[in-house]
């Protein structure tokens, strides 16, 4: 397979470009998918203050690295999630990828915080486990840029982990996630804004990435995700995808840009968190009443 | 041949003639948009002929959670 640009010998087969690359060619693709993301959606400029959520994973390094390529100003933050050796090895990534690149990263030990680990707080509360995990870290990345001056939260979210996402609202007709699903989350009372640049590659190029960079990432999943009813979308959506390149990607941008506005946008009403400040439907956030909870639990 | 399966397992597989990327997912029955394979160290297209002698990585790309 001959590099659709150059004609070298490609690297890579992406099928629903009906094109092949080689290493030089597939990077410029990638930042070019990236650059398009970013001023069609106008998720961000060149003078705002950038956090890259980063958990080790091959997409919020690729995030991270493309970022940097592209000139943009981006800080790390890493959230040690204090599920066993797991933690431990991807915050060993985030590092080694950080020292390398010279970037910022910045930590923080979720148990030390709270005192609690994620499968501790699950298991007192008995919550699944994910659910709380998705809690406790917007509660961190939040609270850590709205004391730090960052005006964005950036995700390693891909165009895979958004299908699924809209595959999975779309199945149980949840109309008002439906309504808000997109690549950006504007800031809201108590909450910073959230963008996915990622939103227009999928996991496969982001892998791909990694490896002609050279970023050694944590390829293990997360031993609490296991079963998680999202790696089955992905898994449906894969098959479709091998049967007829380029679903995955109609599916979601078709629907970004014509069916969402079937959905009704309602933005639920939030004010400050009478514990935290952070932004709530209610008078105390979920993160706020997991924590009580579990104290609760925990003397009992 | 060297084999490292997406579930991160070693398997020493016996090629008799080289074979393609393309046939030895089919053959694990693995679907090609679930992973990238790297022969030798180098990222591979579907095309890529394998010798008995090569190591190949069939490196999950799906994350979950």
């Amino acid at each position: 397979m001959k590099c659709v640009t150059c004609g070298e010998p490609a690297i890579i087969d992406i099928k629903r470009h009906n094109a092949g690359f080689c290493a030089h060619h597939f990077i410029e693709h990638v930042h070019r998918q990236v650059e398009r993301a970013i001023s069609s959606f106008r998720l961000f400029s060149e003078n705002d203050r950038l956090l890259v959520a980063v958990s080790g994973g091959k997409d919020s390094l690729a995030l991270w690295d493309i970022l940097n390529s592209l000139g943009y100003n981006a800080e790390g933050l890493y959230l040690h999630l204090g599920i066993g050796g797991y933690s431990d090895r991807s915050q060993q990534k985030a590092e080694a990828f950080a020292t390398r690149e010279k970037l910022t990263l910045h930590c923080i030990d979720v148990q030390k915080e709270t005192g609690f680990s994620i499968p501790g707080l699950a298991h007192r509360v008995r919550f699944e486990p994910c659910s709380v995990c998705g809690t406790v870290k917007r509660y961190f990345m939040n609270r850590f840029a709205a004391t730090h001056g960052f005006d964005l939260i950036l995700t390693g979210h891909n165009l895979d982990d958004e299908a699924a996402t809209l595959l999975g609202n779309l199945l149980h007709w949840q109309m008002g996630y439906l309504g808000r699903q997109s690549p950006l989350l504007p800031q809201k009372t108590g909450l910073s804004g959230k963008a996915k640049p990622l939103v227009r590659l999928t996991e496969r190029e982001t892998a791909a990435y990694t490896v002609v960079r050279g970023i050694d990432y944590i390829i293990e999943d997360c031993p609490l995700s296991k079963g998680a009813t999202s790696i089955g979308y992905k898994e449906a959506l894969n098959m479709l995808e091998n049967l007829s390149p380029g679903t995955k990607h109609h599916f979601l941008l078709g629907f970004l840009k014509r069916g969402k506005a079937l959905f009704p946008g309602d933005t639920p009403q939030l004010s400050p968190c009478k514990n935290c400040g952070q932004g709530t439907t209610g008078e105390i956030c979920s993160f706020c009443r997991i924590i009580e909870k579990a104290a609760r639990n925990d003397s009992d | 041949m060297n084999l490292l399966l997406p579930n991160r397992k070693n398997r020493e597989i016996e090629l008799k003639k080289p074979c393609s990327v393309w046939k030895l997912l089919r053959d694990l029955e693995i679907n090609p948009e679930t992973v990238i394979v790297i022969v030798n160290g180098a990222l591979a297209t579907p095309d890529v002929m394998i010798n008995d002698s090569d190591y190949v990585e069939i490196r999950p790309a799906v994350s979950g959670g």
